[in-house]
């Protein structure tokens, strides 16, 4: 089976090409065709799964062809499969499959139907060919065409401003990472003269420890920019203009995950440079509790999980840092369940709203009391909340423990206390969502009260599953703790961080707690600290958005007279994006439009200068022109009209400009040999 | 006395004759038979270009690759840029035709004039002697200018067209005073000559042949639009008719950047240092230039001609590096300018085509909703965009991955650096355009159906072949840039 | 005695160059033209190319010049002698030409040409020239100049095709 692997991008790029090129023809069968593509990947995948999980594993290398060969340099198209990547795989197709279905529901009626799944399947190729490379060009090739359909999915409702406008910030903000990501390849390509992961892990051994750090940072700028990291953050949020499906497939389940994936891959490299792994360390706990702080006072549902991403992704960059690579892949793992069915969660209460005013639709304030209209939506979303807030036995539980057990074992504690810190907003701000959402009264405008029924079921099924993975996808492959399955069989693709060697000390530990735990014994080490502490945290903040949304519901305001400047700036997110505009894109954008204005005016003076040249080719026809003996008495007018425009022509100074500036460089090239 | 008569290959010189003797037959027959139809001497031309170009494949280049004592050199090199000014010419030709505001002038001149241009551009690409290249750069200027201002009704073609003139004949004097101070430091205008005398004679590096090299660096730097000397670029891209644009930006560079190539690997090595920092400047420069400036822009013609310039900037990068002794950077040139002819040539060709049913569409605003309108032409469009702007899987991705790793082969770091930015700043104006089309509503109601000019078929043909080479050499690249390579090896 | 006579046709060129550019009758500056040309061809005698310098007078100083006065009457340039011709800018290009001009002496200065007879071309050697210079065009540099006649032929099109075109409108 694994050797058809070239079938699992080889689907959606028919369903590409079916629903691009007859799109007006399919129209509203698009959506069966882009899942039927998906769901025949995903049967690839299943089957590839099967054989790697069932039989030996190892790593398999699919070639298709050589792509590019330029002297030693050879890059092939050929795909990868190895346990990193079947895992990738899995979440990929899986959540992928389960996404386009559910779109089929959500997205019914619009006018955008075809190109919507022409995009979404797209989408997929580039996914599947991200996490399936077995060069860093061909990744970079994935990596280039989700982000294009990132933008193009951001801005799918083109007509809404907002929608172009965060497709345009989420584009911008992306090329500068990938500007990153791009020299970290050439850099790459030049220490160790090949761009295959196979060869480069080879050469990464013999890597100094400042050119591994080199493109450990070059390579995480593209991460950051992807994965939404501080300072590249700010894109994410406004993604959210974009349909929720895309919301959860690309901005929560996949795509702002490849940075992780790509930091994991690259592992290898990013344990000869330590220093680039202590900087993703604490760039993702800075993240972790900065996004999660400005989501404790969010009241656009989906803005909610968009710093909720953004901290979870922190969470997993903290992992790669602190050199628990398995952890962070694990939690992607389950954050995909989670989150993803979070997102659906939340598309299907905007889908039950959709006859609310535009501006109340995804506005919590203007909700309540929906749980015992929309009973599937509301227990998927619950058991969702509970995963993310790390409740055992659901499945973020085991894999954020596994990260903040890594940090805090492997000496990390300014990390660990983040974390910590985060974990507990995480778990507040979730069931502040819950209880603002399903509980209390309901708060829905009049009109549209008796149009909320629940989501038809092409989108609750999709719950569901998504529902039951949140549940059981953390404990099945993740116990126990650090020795789970999950781990054993990630273990060949990722490389042991050796300046990490505290960290094994510290699994161990971990693993002795857990099994001790569950054995329900009382070994009183670290371990079971931490773990009593993280259920601790995670019920505290449980409490703690009961007691402020439920109970004493006049609390929020109270909190809000008492902190009013630290409430405005959470509100405000800090005032990251105004000092973004301020520093940064205004002076850029004056700089632009001063080379404009230069530019108009040239044009401008082109046109002033055209009349006239109008008049002079006449006048030089016109000596040609022989026969016509009166032409030189006609042409007198002109010939004023000529010199008259030449005068005007000169002073506007267009060629001379020209030559002007001409003459400035040969002067300035002439002095380079002058003053060398 | 006897004279000993040169020795001449001819099927070596085929191509050029070809290309020159269907200039004059094509001018012979409209001035015989006027009255018969367009479509006839566009075939014919086509057919003289074709078969030029089979001429030219057909010529295996051997051990006398250097005729007539290298003034005509045909060697691996010739035959890949012959190849390149062929296609950019039967591409342009296509356009013409199918250009519905040059349907009514008259056919002969203008072919005859693109054939003479087309044959002067082989010429300067085909020689390792100063004199042939500014003779052929002559005449394939001399040509453009009026092609520039071929459309009389037009002002802003007469003042491209002075512009251009003005400007060009200008570049002309710098490039002839500086083989001229050459010639008075050498005795020699063959390149390989000027080489050996430079490591053999003792004043191997006298100022006056530093500051002619310089001097000729200018010429062939306002041919090929570098900085600072691209400033007639946007003007005279924007005021000629859309289909000599296209030539424009493709066949001159071809020619101007062939004979800088040869320049360079003769006498670059030997030339020192401050030329590699002129070109570094300069590569930095043309770049950064053409991609600011074309972000702005709100007439599709200006923008095409910034986004030339910056991919102009490019290929400097690559002539910084055969400097530096590279044979990758040379062969990563060829293969660029053959991936650039294909998607700028596409490009052009939507220009024209979009506005086959009239008016022609020249501001970026026109573009809005295309891809509604006319879906298989924004397709088209949006895959030059992509390939323009680098983007994998397209030609021009891995072009560009192949000529900046030349420059990162021979040691530059900031070069391939700046050049990456400068790429990836490229991208926002070209996916503006592909935005413009799929994410807006038509500005104004379709324009009638049925209207297509008699020139629809030669566009269509055009944007097929444009479009699958710039997706085969995406995919596919690897043999033509072993060919590419191959090339240049009978050059040192 | 031949230096004196080429400062003497240097300076003459350079003269009559500058008062042509300053004319403001175009007539003037025409003839004046006609001098510089025959100055140059001065120099060409001095630089033992009597053949070129024939040339130079028998083709510009003849052929072109006449072509230039005639367009310049045919398009009556009665009014346009009254017109100033002289701009602002000519002070920038003035500077330009001054620096530019400067900064060439200057690297020229640094070592000149290590003479052009230590390439031994043939040419200056044999008192009368003619003939060299007709044995290299027509063996070494046949073949630009054959290639010279197509310039000529698509330089010709290209005026006609400026005319024409506006005949047939």
């Amino acid at each position: 089976m694994i050797r058809y692997a070239w079938l699992i991008p080889l689907f959606p790029l028919a369903g590409v090409l079916i629903n691009g090129l007859l799109g007006s023809r399919v129209r509203d069968k698009a959506g069966h065709v882009a899942s039927l593509m998906a769901g025949l990947s995903l049967l690839v995948v299943l089957g590839i799964a099967r054989e790697m999980i069932l039989g030996p594993g190892g790593s398999h290398v699919v070639p298709v062809w050589t792509w590019i060969t330029a002297g030693s340099l050879s890059v092939s198209v050929s795909f990868l499969v190895d346990p990193l990547s079947t895992i990738m795989l899995l979440v990929v197709a899986g959540v992928g499959f389960v996404i386009h279905v559910y779109s089929i529901g959500y997205m019914h009626g619009d006018p955008g139907y075809p190109r919507f799944f022409t995009y979404l399947n797209l989408f997929m190729l580039s996914m599947l060919l991200l996490v399936m490379a077995d060069n860093y060009l061909l990744m970079f090739v994935g990596w280039e065409g989700v982000g294009l359909c990132s933008y193009l999915l951001i801005g799918f409702w083109y007509e809404k401003q907002s929608a172009s406008d965060a497709g345009k910030k989420a584009f911008i903000v992306n090329r500068i990472g990938d500007a990153g990501f791009l020299l970290g390849l050439f850099l790459i390509w030049t220490l160790t003269g090949s761009l295959s992961y196979a060869e480069v892990f080879k050469a990464a051994p013999q890597l100094a420890a400042p050119a591994a750090t080199a493109i450990g940072l070059l390579l995480f700028i593209g991460a950051m920019g992807k994965s939404a990291q501080i300072p590249l953050y700010v894109w994410l949020p406004d993604a959210m203009e974009g349909p929720t499906p895309v919301s959860a497939l690309i901005h929560a389940a996949t795509m702002v995950t490849a940075g992780v994936y790509m930091v994991a891959r690259t592992s290898p490299v990013y344990v000869q440079g330590p220093g680039a792994l202590e900087v993703i360390a604490l760039v993702g706990a800075l993240t972790a509790i900065f996004s999660a702080s400005i989501g404790l006072v969010q009241n656009d549902i989906k803005r909610v999980m968009a710093y909720s991403t953004v901290s979870q992704l922190g969470f997993m960059f903290m992992a790669m840092g602190v050199g628990a690579f398995a952890s962070g892949i694990f939690h992607l793992m389950t954050h995909a369940f989670f989150k993803g069915l979070l997102f659906l969660g939340a598309g299907s209460v905007i889908h039950a709203l959709h006859h609310a005013p535009a501006a109340q639709q995804q506005d919590m304030r203007y909700m309540g009391g929906l749980r015992s209209k929309m009973p599937v939506t509301y227990w998927c979303l619950v058991a969702a909340a509970l995963a993310l807030a790390g409740v055992p036995p659901f499945a973020g539980f085991w894999s954020k423990d596994e990260i903040l057990a890594g940090a805090f074992f492997s000496g990390h504690y300014v990390v660990w206390g983040l974390g910590t810190a985060a974990a507990l907003m995480t778990a507040f701000y979730v069931f502040r969502m819950i209880f603002m959402t399903f509980h209390g009264e309901m708060r829905v405008d009049h009109h549209a009260r008796e149009h909320i029924r629940e989501s038809p079921a092409v989108m609750t099924v999709p719950l569901v599953i998504l529902a039951v993975l949140s549940v059981v996808g953390g404990v099945l492959p993740g116990f126990p703790p650090d020795a789970g399955w999950i781990h054993k069989f990630l273990a060949p693709s990722l490389a042991k961080a050796p300046g990490h060697a505290a960290l094994d000390e510290g699994v161990r530990v971990v693993k002795a707690a857990a099994q001790a735990g569950a054995q329900g014994g009382g070994h009183g080490t670290a371990g079971i600290a931490l773990i009593v502490l993280a259920i601790a945290v995670a019920l505290g903040g449980i409490a703690l958005a009961w007691r402020m949304y439920l109970r004493d519901t006049a609390a929020p305001a109270r909190l809000e007279r008492r902190f009013p400047g630290l409430y405005r700036l959470l509100l405000n997110k800090y005032y990251v994006d105004e000092i973004y505009q301020a520093c940064i894109v205004e002076p850029i954008y004056r700089l632009m439009r001063a080379l404009f204005d230069f530019d108009q005016k040239v044009v401008d003076g082109a046109v002033n200068g055209s009349s006239f040249l109008t008049v002079w080719f006449s006048r030089i026809s016109g000596i040609f022109d022989l026969r016509t003996v009166d032409g030189a008495v006609n042409g007198t007018a002109g010939v004023i009209g000529f010199f008259s425009q030449l005068f005007k022509f000169i002073q506007s100074g267009m060629v001379q400009n020209y030559l002007f500036v001409m003459l400035l460089g040969v002067f300035l090239m002439v002095s380079a040999y002058l003053f060398r | 006395m006897t004279i000993p008569f040169p020795q001449i290959h001819w099927a070596y010189l085929l191509p050029v004759l070809l290309v020159v003797g269907g200039a004059v037959f094509v001018l012979m027959w409209d001035a015989f038979f006027p009255q018969r139809e367009r479509s006839f001497l566009v075939t014919l031309t086509l057919a003289v270009l074709a078969s030029a170009l089979g001429a030219s494949l057909a010529a295996q280049p051997g051990s006398e690759a250097a005729s007539m004592g290298g003034m005509y050199l045909y060697d691996g090199f010739t035959r890949f840029v012959f190849a390149l000014i062929l296609l950019s010419s039967f591409f342009s030709v296509l356009l013409s035709a199918a250009q519905r505001s040059l349907e009514e002038v008259p056919a002969g001149d203008y072919l005859g004039l693109i054939l003479f241009a087309t044959s002067g551009m082989m010429l300067m690409a085909a020689t390792r002697s100063l004199l042939m290249v500014f003779v052929g750069l002559e005449i394939f200027s001399l040509a453009l200018y009026v092609l520039a201002g071929f459309l009389r009704g037009q002002p802003e073609g007469n003042e491209a067209a002075l512009k251009y003139f003005l400007l060009g004949s200008f570049a002309s004097g710098f490039l002839l005073y500086g083989m001229a101070l050459i010639f008075g430091a050498t005795g020699s205008v063959d390149l390989m000559e000027i080489a050996q005398r430079l490591t053999t004679s003792p004043p191997s590096r006298s100022p006056a042949f530093l500051l002619g090299l310089g001097f000729v660096v200018v010429g062939l730097g306002f041919k090929v639009a570098a900085a600072p000397f691209y400033m007639w670029t946007p003007d005279v891209y924007e005021g000629s008719p859309t289909a000599v644009t296209a030539f424009m930006s493709v066949g001159p560079k071809v020619a101007a950047f062939a004979a800088f190539f040869r320049l360079l690997l003769a006498v670059g090595p030997r030339a020192g240092a401050e030329l590699d920092a002129i070109l570094w400047v300069m590569a930095v420069l043309t770049m950064t230039a053409g991609n600011v400036s074309a972000i702005w822009q709100s007439n599709i013609k200006r923008m095409l001609a910034y986004s030339s310039i910056a991919h102009a900037g490019y290929i400097l990068v690559a002539l910084a590096a055969v400097r530096r002794g590279s044979d990758l950077a040379t062969g990563s040139f060829l293969f660029y300018m053959l991936v650039y002819a294909l998607m700028n040539m596409g490009a052009f060709c939507v220009v024209v085509a979009a506005g086959a049913r009239g008016e022609e569409r020249t501001r970026i605003e026109d573009y809005a909703g295309l891809g509604y309108t006319r879906p298989a032409l924004a397709a088209a469009m949006a895959l030059f965009m992509v390939s323009l702007a680098g983007i994998p899987p397209t030609g021009g991705f891995v072009a560009k991955f192949y000529l900046f790793s030349a420059a990162v082969k021979v040691g530059f770091v900031w070069l391939p650096v700046i050049a990456v930015l400068n790429s990836v700043v490229s991208v926002s104006y070209y996916l503006r355009l592909v935005v413009l089309m799929y994410m807006r509503e038509p500005g104004e109601a379709p324009a009638r159906p049925g209207l297509l000019g008699p020139g629809w078929s030669y566009a269509l043909a055009a944007l097929v072949l444009a479009a699958a080479g710039v997706l085969n050499f995406g995919i596919f690249p690897s043999s033509f840039f072993e060919l590419a390579l191959r090339s240049t090896l009978l050059l040192n | 005695m031949e230096l004196a006579f080429f400062y003497l046709f240097a300076a003459g060129i350079v003269g009559a160059s500058l008062l042509m550019v300053t004319r403001a009758n175009v007539i003037h500056a025409a003839l004046l033209l006609v001098l510089a040309f025959l100055f140059m061809a001065g120099l060409f005698v001095l630089a033992g190319a009597e053949f070129l310098a024939g040339v130079q007078i028998l083709i510009y100083a003849g052929g072109i010049m006449v072509l230039y006065l005639f367009s310049i009457m045919l398009m009556n340039v009665g009014v346009a002698v009254r017109l100033r011709q002289w701009h602002r800018q000519s002070v920038l290009a003035l500077a330009a030409a001054v620096l530019l001009g400067a900064e060439v002496w200057a690297v020229l200065g640094r070592g000149g040409y290590p003479g052009a007879k230590a390439w031994g071309w043939g040419l200056g050697q044999t008192p009368g020239n003619v003939e060299a210079l007709g044995e290299v065009l027509y063996t070494k540099f046949l073949f630009p100049f054959e290639v010279a006649s197509i310039l000529l032929l698509a330089a010709m099109i290209g005026a006609i095709v400026l005319a024409k075109r506006e005949i047939t409108r």
